[in-house]
């Protein structure tokens, strides 16, 4: 029963991102307690810095604080859509283990992401093409990870769409004629094709509407649970992570200011700002 | 009997950071041990410490002093001072936590919410729901509101839905709150039924309550709050 704690999926350790020139003494003159993210010094922004965590098979992550805190600056660079500027992140899969998966060559970086990973971008157009179908979105994310039979593919592409409750006669429609909501799925859908072992979601129900925002939440969770995926939750809205995650980290000016059980973060905050952010809750 | 809980020297204070540092004490210097299989009544007016005391085991607070040892097999382990993992390993199946409220994502029904426990333990969905519809029947919740979403239920509706999620899958350490609150007598009595059930299949239960009726007829023995203090 007691924890094994070396079976982690995912290591990350010390993981920066800094734009701009920066010099010695730009990470010691940013931060929450400085409340700043620009280096006084050089004018260098330190997105995030520091960064480190671990996140265990099956296990839900959030990630929360307010904008232009570093959050979704972690998970693009967890998905390589972002090139670190110092860091290592281990993940715990043949063949990569024990290896930086962010120093590998872009080619074993597609292959990671191809195979192990999925990605639900807060805005539709960045995870899906519009000039595909939803079928043939979903279909691309397939064949880059090694599926080239074409019926079996469409087979999958509709299985995922009826799981992910998208009406699967859309199947040939292109995403740009669907609601948002919709977009969202299937996004979730593409994201989820290859049956990653890790999943990352970005601020996914942010500017749905609520009815909505309801319906994809539960998708979430029940796909979460159906799949046994690990998942990084990003999200500024403390609900979402209060449903859907089990830890918490909380990021002011880029850096971790609290990690805890997701309830004790809610209803134990230890640092003032989570405390400010969770009095804040409507 | 062998205790499967012993808590040594439990403090628990808030420290308000919005409110120039405020510090609240919750709890100061609590001591008890339960032995398996007992029911254990936490009484106290409101703002004791009770809810403080069961979060503080159930770890969604952290404590400041003090040891809770939790029987694991043979060995104690301190909820206290566990890494994160094991306590949601430990909420998984040994102790579950049922709040006051009923708290939920919305636009789930009744049934699924109550089933949610055995799913995630991996039963099958189809049996899970058989066995959450027999308790929400047994709690007496008519059957057209199973498929409606408790959040538009009625104060005592809720309170079932609550208990029927926290005692589908009998956990060996249960902390309950005010299980019978807003309910009525013959509800509450069905409630007292289904938790000396439990009691013997062998789950310890700690149990908040106001109400001197379910006091009376569930607990072998009450604990008693006083601003933070244990008084017998």
């Amino acid at each position: 029963m007691k924890h094994n704690s070396e079976n982690w999926l995912l290591k990350v350790e010390g993981l920066t991102k800094i734009y701009g020139t920066a010099n010695a003494n730009s990470i010691a003159k940013t931060g929450p307690e400085l409340d700043t993210n620009i280096c006084p010094e050089t004018g260098s922004i330190v997105a995030c810095a520091d960064i480190n965590f671990e996140l265990y098979p099956g296990e839900v992550l959030g990630i929360v604080g307010e904008s232009g805190s570093g959050k979704s600056t972690i998970v693009k660079m967890l998905y390589f859509d972002l090139e670190q500027t110092s860091g290592t992140v281990l993940f715990n899969k043949a063949p990569y283990v024990g290896k930086n998966i962010l120093e590998q060559t872009s080619r074993t970086k597609r292959q990671i992401r191809n195979h192990l990973m999925g990605m639900v971008y807060q805005n539709p157009r960045d995870g899906l093409n519009f000039k595909f179908t939803s079928g043939g979105n979903i279909a691309e994310k397939l064949i880059m990870a090694g599926n080239y039979h074409v019926g079996n593919i469409r087979e999958k592409a509709t299985d995922l769409l009826h799981k992910t409750e998208v009406p699967t006669l859309r199947l040939d429609d292109l995403p740009a004629h669907f609601s948002g909501g919709m977009q969202q799925r299937v996004q979730i859908s593409k994201a989820i094709s290859n049956q990653p072992p890790l999943l990352f979601l970005d601020e996914v129900t942010t500017g749905l509407d609520v009815s909505v925002q309801a319906k994809v939440l539960d998708l979430i969770r029940v796909l979460q649970q159906e799949l046994g995926v690990a998942m990084i939750v990003v999200s500024h809205d403390l609900s979402v992570i209060r449903m859907l995650t089990d830890r918490t980290l909380v990021m002011k000016n880029g850096r971790i200011v609290e990690k805890g059980l997701t309830d004790q973060i809610l209803q134990d905050p230890q640092h003032p700002y989570t405390q400010l952010l969770v009095s804040s809750i409507l | 009997m062998e205790p499967i809980l012993k808590i040594a020297h439990l403090s628990k204070t808030f420290t308000m950071h919005i409110l120039q540092d405020k510090v609240i004490e919750a709890l100061v210097d609590v001591n008890f041990n339960v032995e398996a299989g007992e029911i254990i009544g936490l009484t106290g007016k409101s703002g004791s410490g009770k809810s403080s005391l069961m979060k503080c085991i159930y770890r969604t607070y952290l404590s400041n002093s003090g040891q809770i040892l939790y029987r694991l097999g043979e060995n104690f382990i301190d909820l206290a001072a566990e890494d994160e993992h094991t306590i949601i390993d430990l909420r998984k199946n040994e102790i579950n936590y049922c709040a006051q409220f009923l708290s939920v994502i919305p636009r789930v029904s009744a049934l699924q919410i109550v089933a949610q426990p055995l799913i995630k333990n991996g039963e099958d969905k189809e049996q899970a729901t058989e066995k959450a519809s027999e308790i929400l029947n047994a709690l007496g919740m008519q059957a057209s509101l199973w498929s409606g979403f408790p959040v538009t239920f009625s104060g005592g509706e809720q309170q079932r839905v609550n208990v029927a999620k926290a005692i589908i899958c009998p956990p060996k350490l249960l902390l309950i709150d005010e299980p019978t609150a807003s309910l009525d007598l013959k509800t509450k009595n069905i409630v007292i039924e289904m938790l000396l059930s439990l009691k013997k299949l062998g789950t310890t239960i700690l149990c908040i309550s106001h109400d001197e009726h379910t006091l009376e007829h569930l607990v072998d023995r009450r604990i008693h709050l006083e601003k933070g203090i244990i008084i017998n």
